[in-house]
């Protein structure tokens, strides 16, 4: 479910640049932001998001 | 040289729909369910993709291209490739020993997540150029037709893949390691 969101975020963020709206840069870095710590929390504990 | 910076940013966003296009036929295609690790590198093919499409929804939302939306729209794609290397590259890792036959059918002798760690690098490359080329950007007015067209394609194809990795995962949080089947299926 969380890659789900992930892409929902993406679609989220095109919409906003689309509009024209304030939003697009903050979607888009509070996206990033998530999927790195995503990948940290993976290169920090035992294997999960493998392979 | 609007023009060209416009149709070098609608073939960059091209190039990536058809990298997710290719990565989504050899899941439907050959069986191969992507693992956690495959659809992250798939999510930061999207977020680059962002870069682009941030120049030209600007451009066609004032009518002009402008070195500061070139400058935000490059430096998405170059934020988004390096978390891209990341997790391709935290892939490549994981099956680096010697005797690893690695995770999938290789393509043209490569794995597709080292395909991916190239194709970020080459992004980042790409975005550098498009940096620098910002130098030669004139404020006149540009129409770029191809914008809409190319922005619809991009959302479809992540639609595409947000159905399918919700039928991938079920109800489930996460994603098994190695899946095998739909869990929203059963």
């Amino acid at each position: 479910m969380v890659y789900a969101i992930f892409m929902l975020l993406v679609l989220l963020t095109l919409a906003a640049a689309w509009r024209g709206s304030a939003l697009e840069l903050p979607l888009f870095l509070v996206t990033a932001a998530w999927v790195l710590v995503h990948l940290v929390l993976d290169m920090t504990t035992p294997l999960t998001l493998s392979f | 040289m609007s023009r060209l910076y416009l149709a070098a940013a609608t073939l960059n966003v091209c190039v990536l729909v058809l990298v997710l296009v290719a990565a989504f036929a050899v899941q439907l295609i050959l069986g191969e369910l992507p693992c956690p690790l495959c659809v992250m590198q798939r999510v930061a093919l999207m977020l680059v993709a962002l870069g682009p499409l941030h120049i030209l929804l600007r451009t066609q939302g004032s009518g002009v291209l402008t070195s500061r939306d070139a400058a935000v729209g490059n430096g998405i794609a170059i934020l988004a490739a390096l978390l891209g290397v990341i997790a391709s590259g935290r892939q490549m890792l994981l099956h680096i020993l010697p005797g690893d036959a690695g995770f999938g059918a290789p393509v043209l002798g490569l794995h597709l997540y080292t395909w991916c760690l190239i194709a970020f690098f080459c992004q980042i490359a790409a975005s550098a150029v498009m940096l620098l080329a910002g130098a030669w950007i004139d404020d006149k007015p540009v129409e770029w037709r191809a914008t809409r067209a190319t922005a619809l394609a991009f959302a479809a194809i992540v639609a595409a893949n947000l159905l399918s990795v919700i039928a991938e995962a079920g109800l489930n949080w996460d994603l098994p390691a190695d899946p095998a089947r739909y869990l929203l299926f059963g």
